[in-house]
């Protein structure tokens, strides 16, 4: 049996590995267009702020592969698919046969499309090689604009707080992380982002970005200009289709799988950023491992396991700010109480359904409390009375 | 029993509640994780951990 598996990220990597253990006997080629080992992407904040190298956020050395019998093929990207003759076709011109084939590409950034984004010194983040360059362009710089306050535009603004005198976020909607908290407590979270030296800017979007030789200012949309001298877009992903797309494999927003995380064609199986399952595209480590997980169970024997979905948890990774979010934070309808506590140093929101269950929940600044509610969330367990 | 942190995350193990996400039962101390079981946060492998 010869298992290919495009995409080296933390999907494409689990994959391998369990194909590997399921089927001793099979080939098993792991196909990445970067020219750099895996590496654990959520360290790439570190690597930003300048905190770590990425030899520290890569787990692996090359021949850690070549131990357990995977054929890893660094820096060679597929530029095609060929489903008649089942070979993936490298960029190299060399093909690759496959019995069963993964596609594990993952996403990229959304690309900002305002006049002006193409200048020097308007970044996005998602490889190594970007936030090197980050880095590097910060040195000696003193102003930055992110556009985006979602997990990863705060989380990177923060990083960037720390190599430039002043950050400001650019948000959308109407508080930081909107789509997962409501007022009160993106207010607080603005407000101690705020004391760290990271400003918030709501209810507002760039209308374009300016500047000569390089990026010098950013113009929103209700005609105030913001100085800058760098600019980071974190606008969200978008899942890499192209190869499944042009090979007339069934696409969305991403390449859609069915519960065996199958795409419509027989054989070849999707998971992590690149898939999208009951429309849904999960965007973290947790769901792409656990989708690779069940994908490698069917690639050697189809039907043998299903995906159910990935219980989705956040953490806000900037220093000082204990921020949890468990499932969907903002349900519409779905839930039938609500308890509440908020108190100087904390806000805590539980969203329980009629047995008393969690449907979701947002903690800020009190994470003994939230250790406690994840693992009511985690085991699905009533929630006792009086816990908050 | 002793907590263990990510150094790539700060994700904490803590052995009283295992990790469900990987089939780790409460209990288990970090020393006895399978060599396969990684950070359920990032990715990181055992050997990327620090005691807490
Ligand atoms: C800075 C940052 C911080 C993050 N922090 C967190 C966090 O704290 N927690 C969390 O859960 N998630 C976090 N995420 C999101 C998380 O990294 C992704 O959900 C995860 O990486 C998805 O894994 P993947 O393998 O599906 O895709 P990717 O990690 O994108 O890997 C896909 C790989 O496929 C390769 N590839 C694509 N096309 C081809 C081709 N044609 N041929 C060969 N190779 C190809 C790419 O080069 C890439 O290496 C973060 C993301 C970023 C950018
Ligand atoms: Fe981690």
């Amino acid at each position: 049996m010869r298992y290919v598996v495009v995409g080296g990220g933390v999907a494409g990597v689990t994959a391998a590995q369990r194909l590997r253990a399921l089927d001793p006997a099979a080939s098993v080629v792991l196909v990445e267009a970067e020219a750099v080992p895996y590496y654990l992407r959520p360290g790439l904040i570190d690597v930003l702020a300048g905190a770590k190298g990425l030899g520290e956020i890569t787990p692996y050395p090359r021949e850690w592969f070549a131990k357990r019998g995977i054929d890893y093929r660094l820096g060679e990207a597929a530029i095609a698919l060929d489903l008649p003759r089942k070979e993936v076709v490298l960029s190299s011109g060399k093909r690759l046969p496959f019995d069963r084939l993964l596609l594990a590409t993952g996403a990229e950034p959304v690309r900002p499309s305002v006049p002006g984004a193409a200048l020097p010194g308007v970044f996005t983040l998602r490889t190594a090689a970007d936030a090197e360059r980050i880095r590097t362009w910060a040195e000696g710089r003193r102003r930055a604009v992110v556009v985006g306050g979602g997990w990863l535009g705060l989380e990177a603004a923060y990083a960037l707080r720390g190599l430039l005198e002043r950050v400001v976020v650019v948000e959308r909607g109407p508080w930081p992380l909107s789509r997962h908290l409501d007022r009160e407590a993106g207010q607080i979270l603005a407000d101690i982002l705020s004391e760290k030296g990271v400003e918030v800017l709501p209810r507002t979007e760039a209308a374009a970005i300016r500047g000569g030789a390089a990026v010098s200012e950013v113009l929103l949309e209700g005609g105030q200009i913001l100085p800058a001298d760098l600019v980071l877009f974190c606008l969200g992903i978008r899942p890499r289709t192209a190869l499944a797309q042009d090979a007339g494999i069934g696409v969305n927003r991403g390449v859609v799988v069915n519960d065996f995380l199958e795409t419509s064609v027989p054989g070849v199986y999707a998971a992590g950023d690149a898939a999208e399952w009951r429309t849904q595209i999960f965007g973290t480590v947790l769901a792409a491992r656990e989708q690779a997980e069940v994908a490698a169970q069917n690639l050697v024997d189809p039907g043998s396991a299903r995906y159910l979905g990935t219980r989705p948890t956040y953490k806000l990774k900037v220093a000082g700010i204990e921020l949890f979010v468990f499932g969907a934070s903002r349900p519409a309808g779905e839930f039938h109480s609500e308890e509440r506590l908020q108190s100087q140093s904390c806000y805590a929101k539980l969203m329980l359904d009629k047995e008393r269950k969690l449907v979701g929940a947002v903690l800020l600044g009190c994470p003994e409390l939230a250790s406690r509610v994840e693992e009511l969330f985690q085991s699905g367990l009533p929630v006792p009375r009086g816990l908050v | 029993m002793q907590k263990w942190e990510c150094t790539v995350c700060g994700w904490i193990y803590d052995p009283a509640k295992g990790d469900p996400s990987q089939g780790i039962k409460p209990g288990t101390a970090f020393e006895d994780l399978p060599d396969t079981w990684v950070c359920p946060e990032c990715g990181a492998p055992k050997d990327m951990f620090q005691p807490l």
